[in-house]
């Protein structure tokens, strides 16, 4: 038994939460010990608050909110979005882990023999973020799309969320990855233009086609236009400038197509008598 | 349940569901052809046998699936119209036949996800309801378990816990019942109970029971088409008279089977020596199945 208590207004303070650190850890320590202070406490606390702090608990012990979405928190961006964004498959473990795959793969190939590595750095790095984009919305790959088909939720903001969430993560993993090449700096860095031109290229089509055909067919393209270059020529030609200019045409005209269609975009919609064949009935 | 229903808007007198020459093809083959329905606030069953389009009745109305011709309105909306198509969206809670979940995600983590993109963006609000909705189907204990360990009941009911979060005007449920041990079920019926005092509630099931147990009205769907639309007591009436137990099975009923007694019940026309017993929903069904069958053999 102490003979000291803490002042009511203190606790009063403590209770609503706006004591500092210090106060507060001050305060919990005499508690443990001071069965008159925890009857006080007792008396401050309402008792309509109390189910309100069940959920809290509930929701911190069950909803298992990954690290990725509390740094999203953190920058600002709103509860739910973030939870939006966290639940994509595309942030989990593996989407890294591949990710961090490939990019190893690259570099040991490079070191091993440069032109062939370049190659390989070039055909593969710009549709990093194009799978990843692809991979993060979509029947083929939302388990519960049709749910949140269902729910009055924007499709498209989940996509843009989600894919602005994927280039965040994989651009700047990929330009490292490009800066420990024997590469010189311009070329390092010129891939993210192609890769952004394609993002919303495969956008831009989902509302006409599924996010994953859409990538498929750009990656194809892309691989083969990177292997022809190498083949006949000298394979920086897929980033010479006169390029460059057209990765920043189809970025322009990708965007303008994204929000053009934005207001009736195929996913926010039904499913097209196209898409649903595939479906049973 | 009744002050909930004047906050959502919920209007008890007008038809939920209005459908006029609904049609619906997949790659040629008729899923839906012409359908007329009405549905008034309350719980209805939606019975028929596999492949007679019910799921792609109940896409439609749960706005994810398009119909290819007749008019679609839901909630006094139409869902060919995107504007239109979110504020029914806004009042749907759905349940798909076949649910899956996103791996790795906790029971509460899904539901979570569910409000979220229903809107209730609050966190302190998002809470409540997530917790609401879970005591609602009896998982709050689960709440922190990995979906994947659940047992097949338990998933089932995570489908619901979403369907029912923000107390929907309108519920839309294929197969609610699937993988539920009885005591389950009739927890569930609980549930939709209260629902269907505020709201409409659309039960597609192979269950006659819970549709004797839980539904005023029933909708029987038969090769695309509707073959009765009514309330339960009337479907019951039309098997009137035409249900039998019998020592032996029938061989003009047109359906007989031998029951634990061990004397047979037979629908259809009367047997010798048989005695007439009140028909049950299911009975009424079967026959109504049989009528449908032997006219298209006919045709």
């Amino acid at each position: 038994m102490t003979t000291w208590h803490v002042d009511p207004s203190t606790l009063g303070a403590w209770v609503e939460g706006t004591t500092g650190p210090l106060a507060s850890a001050s305060v919990e320590q005499h508690l443990v010990k001071c069965e008159r202070c925890r009857a006080a406490v007792a008396g401050l606390v309402r008792i309509e608050d109390v189910p309100g702090a069940w959920d809290d608990v509930l929701a911190e012990v069950a909803g298992g909110a990954g690290l990725a979405e509390r740094v999203l928190v953190r920058l600002g961006l709103k509860a739910g979005d973030a939870v939006v964004v966290g639940a994509a498959p595309v942030l989990r473990i593996a989407w890294a882990a591949g990710l961090a795959a490939v990019l190893g793969f690259i570099l040991v190939a490079s070191i091993a023999g440069h032109d062939r590595g370049l190659a390989l750095f070039l055909a593969l790095a710009p549709l990093m973020p194009v799978a990843g984009v692809a991979a993060a919305y979509g029947p083929s790959a939302d388990p519960s799309y049709e749910l949140a088909l269902a729910a009055p939720y924007r499709m498209i903001r989940l996509v843009l969320l989600r894919s602005a969430a994927v280039l965040l993560t994989a651009v700047p993993l990929t330009v490292a990855a490009g800066l420990l090449l024997p590469l010189d700096g311009a070329t390092a860095v010129a891939w993210v233009l192609p890769s952004l031109a394609f993002t919303l290229v495969v956008l831009g089509a989902g509302s006409w086609v599924d996010p994953w055909a859409a990538a498929v067919t750009v990656g194809a393209g892309w691989v083969a236009a990177v292997a022809v270059s190498a083949r006949y020529g000298d394979v920086l030609a897929v980033v010479a400038p006169t390029a460059l200019v057209g990765y920043v045409a189809l970025i322009v005209a990708g965007a303008l197509v994204l929000a053009l269609a934005t207001p009736t975009w195929r996913l926010d919609g039904q499913w097209s008598p196209m898409q649903s064949e595939r479906e049973r009935t | 349940m009744v002050t909930d229903a004047i906050r959502k808007g919920a209007n008890m007198t007008a038809p939920a569901i209005e459908l006029r020459g609904v049609s619906r093809r997949f790659r040629g083959a008729t899923a839906l052809d012409d359908v007329q329905l009405e549905v008034m606030p309350g719980i209805v069953g939606l019975l028929g046998p596999n492949g007679a389009g019910k799921t792609t009745l109940l896409r439609i109305l749960a706005t994810v699936l398009g119909a290819d011709g007749g008019s679609v309105r839901i909630l006094g909306r139409d869902p060919a119209d995107a504007v239109e198509r979110t504020e029914i969206r806004r009042r749907l809670g759905y349940l798909p036949q076949e649910l899956q979940y996103p791996r790795g995600f906790t029971t509460y983590r899904f539901v979570d996800y569910m409000a979220v993109l229903k809107e209730i963006e609050e966190p302190a609000a998002r809470r409540a309801e997530v917790r609401r909705v879970l005591e609602d189907v009896d998982l709050r204990d689960r709440a922190a378990k990995s979906i994947r360990t659940l047992s097949g009941g338990q998933r089932r009911r995570v489908g619901l816990a979403q369907a029912l979060l923000g107390s929907p005007e309108l519920l839309v449920l294929d197969e609610p019942t699937t993988g539920l041990d009885p005591e389950q079920r009739v927890a569930l019926r609980t549930v939709l109970a209260e629902r269907g005092r505020a709201s409409t509630v659309l039960i597609a099931t192979h269950q006659t029971e819970d549709v004797a147990a839980l539904c005023e009205h029933v909708v029987v769907l038969d090769r695309g088409s509707v073959s009765f639309q009514g309330t339960v007591a009337a479907l019951v009436r039309e098997a009137q008279g035409r249900v039998w137990l019998a020592d032996t099975a029938d061989p003009r009923a047109q359906v007989s089977w031998r029951t634990a007694t061990g004397r047979y019940r037979n629908l259809g026309e009367a047997p010798a020596e048989a005695e007439l017993v009140e028909p049950t929903l299911e009975d009424a069904y079967l026959l109504l199945r049989g009528a449908t069958e032997s006219e298209a053999v006919a045709a």
